[in-house]
Order: C-alpha cells, then sequence, then structure tokens
C-alpha cells in the first residue's frame, strides 16, 4: 500500500503550514516521517537542514509534536510533574522546566488541575495537557497532527490562537499543522498543501488557492429529494455535492460551482425534472472547501462521484 | 552539544524516569501491599516444602535467597523488559522517540525507579524467612556479598535492556514469551536448589541468565560448602562482570537496531502490534 | 436457556481468540504449557537437591500432585482477574460488555471455559512429566474414583466463583487489579498448603487455611488419587467428613462469592471505576 507518492514540498521557517486532505490521505504518514518516526521509502526529507533519516537525533532536538486525540500520559503524576518530565527528556533544566510547566499550564487553562493527577482528568484535559508537552522544550518546529481533534470549540480556538501567537512571538518558529477541517487551515496557515490518496494536489496560500477556482458562482441549496436518486451532474462542468443534510426540516444542502456565463435557471429547471424541490438558494464567496472540491473532485466527508 | 552535557541529559533524562516510578510506590500505597509484601510469601512456601522434606536447614536458608533474588529477576522482567511495550500500548513510545531522549536513559530510569519496590519486596523477604520462620545463616562477609550482589545486578539489568528491544519488534508476542520466561529462567538459574543438582547441564543452564551464577555465588558467600556451589565465587564473579559488560554492549546495539527496523516497518508507535 | 448457551458461546469463542491472538500456535502452546512444566520440574529440582539425605518420596508425590492442579487457581481463579483487567486496560471495552444484555457474569463465565481448558492441558502434562519422566507414580487400583471425581468438580466450582470474587475485586480496585491478581494465587499457594502440609504453618495462618476450600480440595484429591494426604491433622478426618467441609466451604465461598461480587460491582459502578484505566 502506497500512502506516499512523490511528495515535494517545501516549507519556510517562520511559516505556519498547513496540511489540508481526507482520512486516508497520508497526512499523518507524512507527520511521521518528518518527525523520525518512520523511515522514507525512498527520497529524502530535512527539517531544519538536518536529514531525517542520518540526523534524527539533530532533528528530535528542534522539535515537537502532538498527535490529535492523544490520551498519553503517566495517570500517576500530576499535570505538572508530567511537563516537567518531559522537559528533562529534551535537557531542559529543572530551573527553567518548572516555571515553563506553569505557563504552558496557564496557556491551556488547566490551572486548577495543574496539581491534579492525570488518571483523574476527562479526555479533554488530557488533549490541552498534551499540547502543552509539545512547547515545553521550546521547539523551533511545531508538527500538530489533527491538534484539535475531539476538542470543544473554545478549547480549540484558544489553542489555535495560541499556535498563531507563539509563531509570531519569536522568528524562525515554524509549524506544520494537519488538518481535516477546512476553517481551521483557513484560519490559521499562511500556506496550504492538498493532499489525497498519497498525492500533493496544490499548494499555495489560500487565496492564491481560491483564486484557482474563482470566477463564476458558488451556489448552496437547500432541496427536497421526491425522486428516485439525483444525477449529480447537472450541467456540463456542472458537479454538485452534497452538504449536510437537515433532519428537522428534511432537507439537505447541494453545493456546487456555477461558471461563468451558466444561468442559474438551467440547473433549477434540471433538478425540477428530477423531482427535486428547492427550498432556497444562497450564494458566497470560494472557500477553502470549494478550492478542495474543485481539486480533488469530492467533499472532505463525501465519497467519491462517480465519473 | 558541548562535552559533559550528553551526561547531564543522561542523568536528568533517567531521574525524570526513576521519579515516575518512586513516586508511583507512595502515592498509590495499596501498591506496597501487593507487590512488595504479597509476592515474597511464595518464598515461604519453599522453604516449607524443604522442611516437610526434612532437608538440612541450609536448603531453607537457599530458598530464602532464591525468593528475595526471584523478586529482581521479576523487576527485570516486567519493570524493564516489558516496560517499553506497555508504554507503546500506552501512547508514549511514539512520544520517547520524537525526543532527543537516550533510550538507555529512559530504561536505567526505569531500573533505578524500580529498585525501591524491589528493595521493599526484598526486606519482608528477608523478614519473613529469617523472622517468621526462623531460617538461620551462619557468619559471612559482607563485602564479599555487596560486591557479587552489585555485578549480578549489572548483568541482569543489562540483560533486561536487551529483553526492552525484543518487545519493540516483537510485540505482543515477546510478551507471552517474556510471561513465559519467569519460572522457567528460576528453574534454569537454580534459584530454589543448587544448580549441581542438575549435573552436566547445570553450566550451561546458569550461563543462559546470570541469574544462575548470581545466585550460585551469592550462596556460596553465605552458606559456604552448605551451598553446594558450581564454581568457585571468584571465577562465578568474574563471569558476571563480564555478561555485564557484554549485555550492555549489546544492548545499546539492540535498541539501535531494532528501532531502525520498526521505523521502517512502521510499527513503533502502533498499538497491539 | 438458549439465549443463555449462545452468550455463553459467544464469549467462550471470545476466549478462545483472545488467548491465541497475536501469537503463533507455537508460542501460544510454550505459553500455554511452558509455565506449569517449570513449577513442576522446580519442585523436582528442589526434591532432587535432597533425595539422598530425605526419603520422603511419597509426600512429595503429594505435593507434586497438588501443584498440578493448582493450575485450575491460577487459570481459573485469577484468570477471571485479568479477564477484567485486559478488556478495561489492554482493549478498553469493558464499559461496552458491561453495558450490553449479556451480562458480566455470564461473559466472565463463558470466558473461563477457555482457562478450565488450559488448566486441564496444564495439569495433565504436569502429571505425565511427573510420571514418564521424573518416576513420580501411583497404584491405579487403588484409587477411589467417585470421591476423586466429586472432589474435583468441587473444586473447580470453588475456582470459578472465587473466580466471580477476584473479577469483582479487579473491577472494584483497577489500581491494583494487575498486582493483586498475581499475589492472590501465591496467597492460595501458601495457605492452602499446596507443596506443604499446612501443619508447618503458624498456628494463626492455619486457622485461616481451614477457611478456605482449596486446603480440603487439595488433601482430598491426594487422598483419593494417592491413599494419603500430606496434613497429619485433616489425616484424622473420615472420608465423607473431608468430602463434607469441601462442599460446604464451596457453597458458603459460592454464596459469598456471587454477594462480594455483586456489591463490588455496584461499588465500582457507583465510583465510576468501570472504565476507569490504572495508566501507571
Amino acid at each position: 500500500m502506497v500512502a506516499l507518492a512523490g511528495v515535494d514540498v517545501r516549507i519556510e521557517r517562520g511559516e505556519i503550514f498547513g496540511l489540508l486532505g481526507p482520512n486516508g490521505a497520508g497526512k499523518t504518514t507524512f507527520i511521521k516521517i518528518l518527525t523520525t518516526l518512520l523511515f522514507p521509502t525512498s527520497g529524502e526529507a530535512r527539517v531544519v537542514g538536518f536529514d531525517v533519516v542520518r540526523d534524527s537525533q539533530e532533528v528530535r532536538r528542534r522539535i515537537g509534536l502532538v498527535s490529535g486525540g492523544e490520551s498519553s500520559g503517566y495517570g500517576i503524576l500530576t499535570v505538572r510533574e508530567c511537563l516537567w518530565m518531559f522537559a528533562q527528556y529534551y535537557g531542559v533544566p529543572s530551573r527553567i522546566a518548572w516555571p515553563r510547566a506553569d505557563e504552558l499550564i496557564a496557556v491551556v487553562g488547566l490551572e486548577e488541575q495543574a496539581h491534579s493527577r492525570i488518571n483523574r482528568l476527562s479526555t479533554g484535559q488530557r488533549q490541552r495537557m498534551n499540547f502543552a508537552r509539545a512547547f515545553v522544550s521550546d521547539p523551533e518546529v511545531l508538527f500538530l497532527d489533527e491538534p484539535t481533534l475531539g476538542m470543544d470549540v473554545n478549547a480549540a480556538r484558544k489553542l489555535r490562537e495560541y499556535v498563531a501567537h507563539w509563531v509570531r512571538e519569536r522568528e524562525g518558529r515554524t509549524v506544520l499543522l494537519t488538518t481535516h477541517y477546512m476553517a481551521e487551515a483557513e484560519q490559521l496557515c499562511d500556506r496550504v498543501a492538498i493532499i489525497d490518496r498519497g498525492q500533493v494536489l496544490a499548494c499555495d496560500s489560500t487565496p492564491a488557492l481560491r483564486r484557482q477556482v474563482q470566477g463564476g458562482q458558488h451556489v448552496e441549496l437547500e432541496v427536497r429529494v421526491a425522486g428516485p436518486e439525483l444525477d449529480l451532474v447537472l450541467l456540463s462542468g456542472v458537479h454538485a455535492v452534497w452538504g449536510a443534510p437537515h433532519p428537522d426540516r428534511g432537507t439537505r444542502a447541494l453545493k456546487f460551482r456555477l461558471p461563468p456565463g451558466e444561468v442559474l435557471g438551467e440547473v433549477l429547471r434540471r433538478l425540477e425534472s428530477q423531482q427535486v424541490q428547492v427550498d432556497s438558494v444562497s450564494t458566497r464567496e470560494t472557500t477553502l472547501e470549494d478550492v478542495f472540491i474543485a481539486i480533488v473532485g469530492r467533499g472532505l466527508e463525501d465519497t467519491e462521484v462517480p465519473s | 552539544m558541548r562535552p559533559g552535557e550528553g551526561l547531564v541529559h543522561f542523568l536528568r533524562a533517567a531521574y525524570a524516569r526513576a521519579y515516575v516510578r518512586m513516586v508511583g510506590s507512595f502515592r498509590e500505597p495499596v501498591w506496597l501491599i501487593t507487590d512488595a509484601i504479597l509476592p515474597p510469601v511464595g518464598m515461604c512456601a519453599f522453604v516449607l516444602l524443604y522442611r516437610a522434606l526434612g532437608a538440612p536447614p541450609s536448603f531453607e536458608a537457599l530458598a530464602v535467597l532464591g525468593g528475595i533474588l526471584s523478586a529482581f529477576w521479576i523487576n527485570v522482567l516486567w519493570g524493564m523488559g516489558t516496560q517499553l511495550y506497555w508504554e507503546k500500548q500506552q501512547g508514549q513510545l511514539q512520544l520517547y522517540f520524537v525526543s532527543p531522549v537516550s533510550r538507555m536513559a529512559i530504561l536505567t530510569g526505569m531500573a533505578v525507579g524500580g529498585m525501591l519496590a524491589t528493595t521493599i519486596r526484598s526486606l519482608v523477604g528477608i523478614a519473613l524467612g529469617f523472622g517468621l520462620l526462623g531460617v538461620r545463616v551462619p557468619a559471612f562477609d559482607v563485602g564479599m556479598l555487596a560486591l557479587v550482589f552489585v555485578v549480578s545486578m549489572l548483568a541482569l539489568y543489562a540483560l533486561g535492556m536487551i529483553l526492552s528491544s525484543a518487545f519493540l519488534l516483537f510485540g505482543r508476542e515477546a510478551w507471552h514469551v517474556s510471561n513465559a520466561l519467569q519460572e522457567p529462567v528460576y528453574f534454569m538459574s537454580g534459584l530454589y536448589f543448587p544448580l549441581r543438582t542438575l549435573g552436566a547441564s547445570a553450566w550451561a543452564l546458569a550461563g543462559i541468565v546470570p541469574l544462575g551464577f548470581g545466585v550460585d555465588a551469592m550462596r556460596q558467600v553465605l552458606l559456604g560448602k552448605d551451598a553446594r556451589g558450581l564454581a568457585p565465587v571468584e571465577v562465578e564473579t568474574a563471569i558476571l562482570a563480564g555478561l555485564a559488560v557484554i549485555f550492555l554492549i549489546g544492548a545499546r546495539l539492540a535498541l539501535a537496531h531494532l528501532e531502525r527496523l520498526s521505523k521502517q516497518e512502521g510499527r513503533l508507535a502502533q498499538r497491539w502490534q | 436457556m438458549r439465549v443463555l448457551a449462545a452468550r455463553l458461546r459467544t464469549a467462550a469463542w471470545l476466549g478462545w481468540q483472545i488467548e491465541s491472538n497475536w501469537a503463533a500456535p507455537f508460542l501460544f502452546v510454550v505459553y500455554a504449557v511452558l509455565r506449569p512444566l517449570a513449577m513442576a520440574l522446580i519442585l523436582a529440582g528442589m526434591y532432587w537437591a535432597v533425595a539422598s539425605q530425605a526419603a520422603r518420596r511419597e509426600a512429595f508425590l503429594g505435593f507434586y500432585l497438588a501443584n498440578a492442579f493448582h493450575a485450575y487457581v491460577t487459570q481459573v481463579m485469577v484468570g477471571m482477574g485479568w479477564v477484567v483487567v485486559e478488556e478495561r486496560e489492554d482493549y478498553e471495552t469493558l464499559k461496552y460488555v458491561y453495558t450490553s444484555p449479556m451480562g458480566m457474569l455470564t461473559y466472565l463465565g463463558g470466558r473461563s471455559t477457555v482457562k478450565l481448558v488450559l488448566a486441564t492441558v496444564s495439569m495433565v502434562l504436569a502429571l505425565t512429566v511427573g510420571w514418564f519422566v521424573l518416576g513420580l507414580r501411583w497404584d491405579w487400583a487403588s484409587v477411589a474414583w467417585v470421591p476423586l471425581v466429586s472432589s474435583f468438580a468441587l473444586g473447580l466450582v470453588a475456582c470459578v466463583h472465587l473466580g466471580f470474587l477476584v473479577a469483582g475485586a479487579a473491577m472494584l480496585l483497577p489500581r491494583v487489579a494487575i498486582t493483586l491478581n498475581e499475589a492472590l494465587a501465591v496467597a492460595f499457594y501458601l495457605l492452602c498448603g499446596v507443596i506443604f502440609p499446612i501443619d508447618l504453618l503458624p498456628a494463626g495462618l492455619r486457622q485461616l487455611a481451614l477457611v478456605f476450600p482449596f486446603t480440603y480440595w487439595y488433601e482430598a484429591l491426594r487422598r483419593f488419587l494417592l491413599g494419603h494426604g500430606a496434613s497429619a491433622q485433616l489425616e484424622a478426618w473420615s472420608d465423607g467428613a473431608l468430602l463434607g467441609v469441601l462442599a460446604a466451604t464451596t457453597v458458603a465461598f459460592a454464596m459469598l462469592s456471587h454477594w462480594g461480587y455483586r456489591a463490588m460491582e455496584r461499588r465500582a459502578r457507583r465510583l465510576g471505576r468501570l472504565d476507569q484505566t490504572s495508566l501507571f
């Protein structure tokens, strides 16, 4: 099984670089190679100028890693002790490690749990502790592998804000973030690479990616399907994808990009002929999700549309 | 890294890992009862077996010593050998391998940290054997006993470091093997009977796990001729010292080699592999 | 009844899958065979070491025999505690089993069938090695089959029911469950006179030994298979008295285990320990 195929990416010092793709795209494999957990079968990878295979020890001194949904930790230790312990593994003296642990505990909002044992934390609290752990060594490069997975909205927002602040705080700090949350990539990343089935399909800043698919309108309809399964090729060049269902209203979102020159009326007539009732119509700006759909051919959560 | 920084980092990491073990022993005092007090009870059964068979009293002392030393083998097996496997199960192993910490430092910390519970277990064994059951030993050379003990432990714990590498690669299969290695090692090491009883195979069996030579040498220091030793104490101590060096070098090589293999196969961070 | 049988079958099937999972068949056999065999050889080594100086061969035969049957205590009784530990710590499925209609007791009962099989393999192997390799033999003609089978069956009942108690303790005490399981096996090894007569125990421990069904179980197995026991105190009891006390203590412990398991399960649920890992 090929997890990554011909990935060729350069991440600049000081940037927050996003890797966006569905489950199984190869994001975690990419991170594992860069964090020296996995050998590439071919090719070369360097982090802060050091080869991940030949100079793995030099790489490790300079990086931190957070994996989303992580619940690791020695239950018998307190939050504070756990952060101190990992700082020791990075050679941080105790006189620096303890105050740094206290700062990070405040950042992730665990002041009340600082002296609580890890096995008494909730899952979300443990995730926040693991997030703090990655910063305890003050790394040059931070790898965030779906760091907000399973977190509540407020906690996720605060962590994203901290990441942005952390990068800007000192020159040279770099972040590689993998995510399948479009909004997270859009909010945080200077550049985004779209990856699917082990291949990087596009890599640029979010505005530049949006420009690639701009032109025309992004339309979202709320529809009610009475007839047989809908043919999602609405017009030549207009491929729709399903969005979120609205079970309380019995409708579902249908999204597509209408190229310049095409008329919405034609699409609506086509839908009517397939016994689709349209409850509402809205148009909006191009988003990263639109870019993703245009490049990959389906939504992040969708199965493949048959050609 | 500047000269000396490597050693400081090593000691820092070892202390941090030992801290987890030591703290755990005090924060869960019930563990001291179940981990340190009840296991030496098994040793009492062997002492009473010798008594039931009408064996000379020196055999009872032999069984007490075996029980005390079994605690160290259990610490080597479970506190070190399987520990990296459990770290993998808990999700910690990945974090260790992403960090610049020396794996040997982590294992050293585990060994040192585990010594607390092991020492308590040994003291309980001494109290039960020499106190409750009234087993007696003649006067012995304390310095010699300490020397043989330290050399034995070096060799034993170095073997434990090699075992921990086996788990990285073989995962749960090695866990089964380790689970099966308790009583067989007690037998091969002559933990509860003189190795000489096994005849010609005694030397070969004693060499498989350093525990055999260590037990035999310590018994001779304690009991003299009544220990029915395999070889002179000095010879066995020298063998143990040699094994310690070989195992330490082997442990370092094995850790590096198996980490490399695990990274090639991508199994390092995966649970249940 | 059919639903119960189906659930027991499912639990037994799962037990088999787990016991043999992730290991080549060879390793599985090694694991199931090597430990009890090594234990038997340790005893044999201890006997050989003193054989020239002591002549209590018949006594040793009784100890060897009881040690072989102790496999049921370690595999079945303690094994049920291990089931809870594995389900909660390794697979994190205890909460799902608990909240399913199957019920924990049925589940544990099903899982224990595999452990019964493994214990039987260990026991037969130890006795076979003793017979053919170590020369530890008895006269088949003098075996009292009916009381032997009866006492064996009673012992199994005790193992299974006490296993429920151990499982309950494992549910209530996640942080000590692992070491508690091992410690219990050792404690019964000492207290119930497996490899020595209980007469050698200090007075207080001797009284405690007389509480447990396993003490009478080992004596009964020795007496009905070999024609003699190990304990001078229990030797004076008639066959009927020995069997009767074995039955009475088994029933008493079965009832205690049932009540104890329910109490500990309820408390574990109240304290939220059913899905709490120990994370040391």
